[in-house]
């Protein structure tokens, strides 16, 4: 007690020069709390993405080797309506999944009449996909991924023929109007005309609709009549070519089937997909499917984010580790210089009777109430900056993503928590050993 | 003379500075390693686009386009009569290499296989020219275009190669490929919305670095698909010069002759095309992260500067004031405490300099490899020094020094000499 008397007494007189290692200790912790929030307000926007927004679920259920060929070879690779009832089985024992989607991947040819492109298709639930554009968390943290450049969702449209057209095909199609833009439409009697005729770059850009062909499942040619709800951009030019998303009984009928390419499950708590992915393959396994179960954050389902991930933790521990080099270096130096002072000091304390392991103590002491303070001072400084950033309303664009997000920094309570563990006892250590080094020195030195 | 009595004060008080000195170092060492970390993800883009995906340096397509990059066989693809406009702008004394793309799709099948491709013709001899040195063999089975001897080559993307049933014999770069079925047809819609088809072997594996383009990637040379697809036009042209000082100028002088003479093209840097937005895009993220980091090292800098500096004029205070007694002026004693700052600084920036290149060779022998989001192949981590980053981060050190002395040393000299050799 009586060391930790003297060390809060001395740190006060010192407080003129203990204030500058308190600065460097605020200013180095609010640097790595602020930068983790701003990684972790990203991996946000990514996880909310992963799982509600880019089909990936909590977890994903496909046919073996589908994850790579359900798209190429629907037939082999999709679930047959008895898999889908055994999947849902033992689905249905797990309490904690909220709801589940089942999703279809075709390709095919799509034709604005007068030229045709080819397209890869993803046909999904659209409740589902309205109710998750509508959940809190993907409003708050994935909003600039779910928007479209224009056009509304499948679920607001009465039909079924309905289609989502990427960018890139959109414009390859000439197609600018969607449904609920629309006028009357255009009169397409002659073919030749509507194509080639005065206006008719302007008359196709006004006209929503579309023909999709392809080969059925029974390899017939089948053929659907669409009308582009909704223009939307996956983030890059090179996938906005041939993308197309549709209501999966769009998708299913285009393609003569019941079959699904993957089953998505989706938990309340989605932190252990990994556990729960291993759980439901042995039980499907059990059953006699044979599936690929993939959680959210699987590298082979979602590499965008766990190689986004791993990018931002390596590159903010790199500078975590460099900013802590830093304000270890400033303690170690502005504490040398304090305990040089002191010399006199120490020389008297132990002239009079203290031994090594009390003066020691005293500075270890110091030691902690200066980390402590710095500790708490950066996470207060690092409250307030992130309540100005955040307020400053600033955007900014994620690579591969097609609208800018707000500039948000939002730190996990685990990461600080570390930043000010690690920084504390950087701090506490390295200040007291520099004292406990120079203290060593004999007392006749000491009071020379 | 107030330098030599820097330097002199500098060596003496060597052991007080010594902290500070070393705060220096670690402040130069981390905003020069990042700077080099960010000159090699340029680097690494520039290679990417500019080599592998051979965008060259400029590109020229229709003037406004509707769907830049991407045009197809339309009125928006450039015309005979426009690529020849085009190629008599290339100056061979300013231009190493142009290459005209064309963009294809249709489906390619071949025994059971069906899968949509997405993909491009370009003329292999000037595409070797825009890939080399580098991405001169660009396949990792089988042969480049510009190699290749067989009447009509095709090149697929890695995924792509695998869903047909192609892969390579063995893990080495001299692989050659093995197919299921070594004929692939490609089927396709003309210019004038005709069904055709050809049938391609399959003569070469290629990975574009992205997976998403992996997995629908076909190439061939640019006469064959415009024999396939029945047209004469191109989507677009890309040029890559002897200097790339000259890129801004040249396209400059391409835009002008183009607007004079009436034809609908225009050039730009692929930085600035849709192309780059992937590039633009990284590069300003990083660029956050390197303000974040600059300016929190900075501070801590500044903070340790401007303690050692307090305490180094404090206790030399008798010394100013002996000066100023002999006829120093105030100002002389600034600028000798500021030309002290300044020449630690410039120590600090040497030996920090010395660090960091000690430092980059050591991260750059590691070819430690990560992942970078939709990359699909990772990167190697490496720091590429440029002497231009040296200068400007020792200018910054030299001014955050001296800033962090003046007002110390100012407020010294405000205290009366009387005052300042009475107090001892």
């Amino acid at each position: 007690m009586i060391y930790l008397k003297l060390g809060f007494r001395n740190c006060w007189r010192q407080r003129g020069r203990n204030i500058f290692v308190l600065l460097s200790v605020i200013v180095g912790t609010a640097g790595m709390i602020s930068l983790g929030g701003y990684i972790n307000r990203w991996r946000l926007t990514l996880t909310y993405d992963s799982i509600y927004l880019k089909s990936k679920g909590s977890i994903a259920i496909y046919q073996k080797d589908g994850l790579r060929m359900s798209k190429y070879d629907p037939k082999k690779y999709t679930f047959t309506a008895a898999q889908q009832a055994t999947i849902n089985s033992v689905l249905d024992t797990d309490k904690e999944i909220e709801t589940r989607g089942k999703f279809l991947y075709g390709s095919g040819l799509a034709s604005n009449g007068c030229s045709s492109y080819p397209f890869e298709i993803a046909g999904y639930d659209a409740a589902l996909d309205a109710s998750f554009r509508d959940k809190p968390e993907v409003i708050q943290w994935a909003m600039n991924l779910a928007k479209f450049n224009s056009g509304e969702r499948f679920a607001n449209f009465k039909q079924n023929n309905v289609v989502g057209v990427s960018k890139g095909l959109a414009r390859s199609l000439g197609k600018e109007t969607t449904l609920s833009g629309a006028g009357p439409a255009a009169p397409t009697g002659d073919l030749n005309e509507y194509c080639k005729g005065a206006g008719a770059k302007a008359r196709i850009a006004k006209d929503p609709n579309l023909q999709l062909i392809s080969l059925r499942m029974d390899r017939q040619l089948g053929a659907s009549d669409v009308d582009v709800a909704h223009i939307y951009s996956t983030g890059l030019s090179m996938t906005d070519d041939a993308k197309l998303t549709a209501p999966i009984t769009l998708v299913q009928d285009l393609f003569g089937t019941d079959r699904v390419s993957f089953i998505t499950a989706y938990y309340k708590d989605s932190t252990h997909a990994q556990d729960k992915a291993a759980t439901v393959q042995k039980a499907l396994h059990d059953k006699g499917v044979e599936a690929d179960v993939y959680a959210w954050d699987d590298a082979r389902s979602n590499p965008h984010f766990v190689g986004t991930m791993n990018f931002l933790y390596a590159i903010g521990f790199f500078f975590c580790v460099l900013i802590l080099s830093v304000v270890v270096l400033s303690v170690i130096n502005l504490t040398t210089m304090n305990v040089l002072e002191r010399s006199r000091e120490i020389g008297t304390l132990k002239a009079i009777g203290f031994r090594q392991n009390s003066i020691s103590a005293i500075f270890l002491s110091e030691s902690i109430i200066i980390a402590l303070t710095g500790c708490l001072g950066g996470l207060t400084l690092s409250m307030i900056g992130n309540f100005i950033v955040n307020a400053l309303k600033m955007h900014q664009i994620l690579p591969g993503a097609a609208f800018p997000a707000l500039v948000m920094i939002v730190p996990d309570l685990t990461i600080s928590f570390a930043i000010l563990s690690g920084m504390f006892l950087v701090v506490a250590l390295s200040g007291f050993l520099t004292c406990h080094d120079l203290a060593k020195r004999s007392c006749l030195k000491l009071l020379s | 003379m107030l330098f030599i009595i820097a330097c002199r004060n500098l060596v003496v008080n060597r052991r007080k500075s010594f902290a500070a000195l070393l705060s220096i170092i670690v402040a130069f060492m981390t905003l020069s390693l990042f700077e080099g970390y960010l000159h090699d993800v340029k680097e690494v883009y520039d290679g990417i686009f500019s080599k592998r995906q051979m965008l060259g340096d400029i590109i020229i397509e229709r003037k406004n386009s509707p769907n830049p990059g991407k045009a197809g066989m339309t009125t928006d693809a450039l015309s005979p009569d426009e690529q020849e406009w085009v190629a008599k702008q290339f100056d061979p004394n300013v231009v190493r290499a142009h290459n005209r793309f064309l963009n294809i799709s249709g489906i390619a099948a071949s025994g059971t296989s069906r899968a949509i491709f997405i993909g491009q013709a370009f003329d292999p001899d000037q595409g070797a020219i825009l890939r080399s040195p580098e991405y001169l063999w660009n396949t990792f089975a089988g042969n480049p275009l510009d190699k290749e001897k067989d009447p009509y080559p095709l090149q697929l993307g890695r995924e792509l190669a695998e869903v047909i049933g192609c892969v390579p014999t063995n893990p080495t770069p001299e692989a050659e490929i093995k197919c299921t079925d070594p004929i692939v047809q490609l089927q396709v819609n003309t210019e004038s919305g005709q069904a055709n088809a050809m049938d391609f072997k399959v003569t070469g594996l290629m990975s574009t670095g992205f997976g998403e383009m992996d997995a629908r990637m076909a190439v061939l040379p640019l006469a064959t698909a415009q024999m396939l697809f029945s047209t004469h036009r191109v989507s677009y042209i890309t040029v890559g010069l002897k200097t790339r000082d000259q890129v801004a100028s040249w396209i400059k002088t391409f835009n002008e002759a183009a607007a004079r003479d009436k034809i609908e093209v225009s050039a730009e840097p692929w930085q600035q095309h849709t192309f780059g937005d992937l590039f633009r895009q990284s590069i300003g993220f990083l660029m956050v992260f390197r303000n974040l980091v600059i300016s929190i090292i900075l501070v801590v800098v500044s903070i340790t500067t401007i303690n050692t500096f307090v305490k180094i004029v404090n206790e030399r205070m008798r010394e100013i004031g002996t000066m100023r007694s002999i006829g120093f002026k105030p100002y002389h004693v600034i600028v000798m405490f500021c030309t002290e700052a300044m020449l630690l600084g410039i120590t600090g920036s040497v030996i920090g300099l010395l660090a960091s290149v000690a430092a980059a060779k050591l991260c750059n022998l590691s070819h430690f490899v990560y992942n970078a989001g939709i990359m699909s192949e990772g990167f190697v981590f490496r720091i590429e020094l440029h002497v231009f980053d040296f200068m400007w981060i020792t200018g910054l050190i030299i001014i955050l020094t001296i800033v962090a002395t003046f007002l110390p040393t100012w407020r010294a000299t405000k205290v009366p000499i009387a005052v300042i050799l009475a107090e001892r």
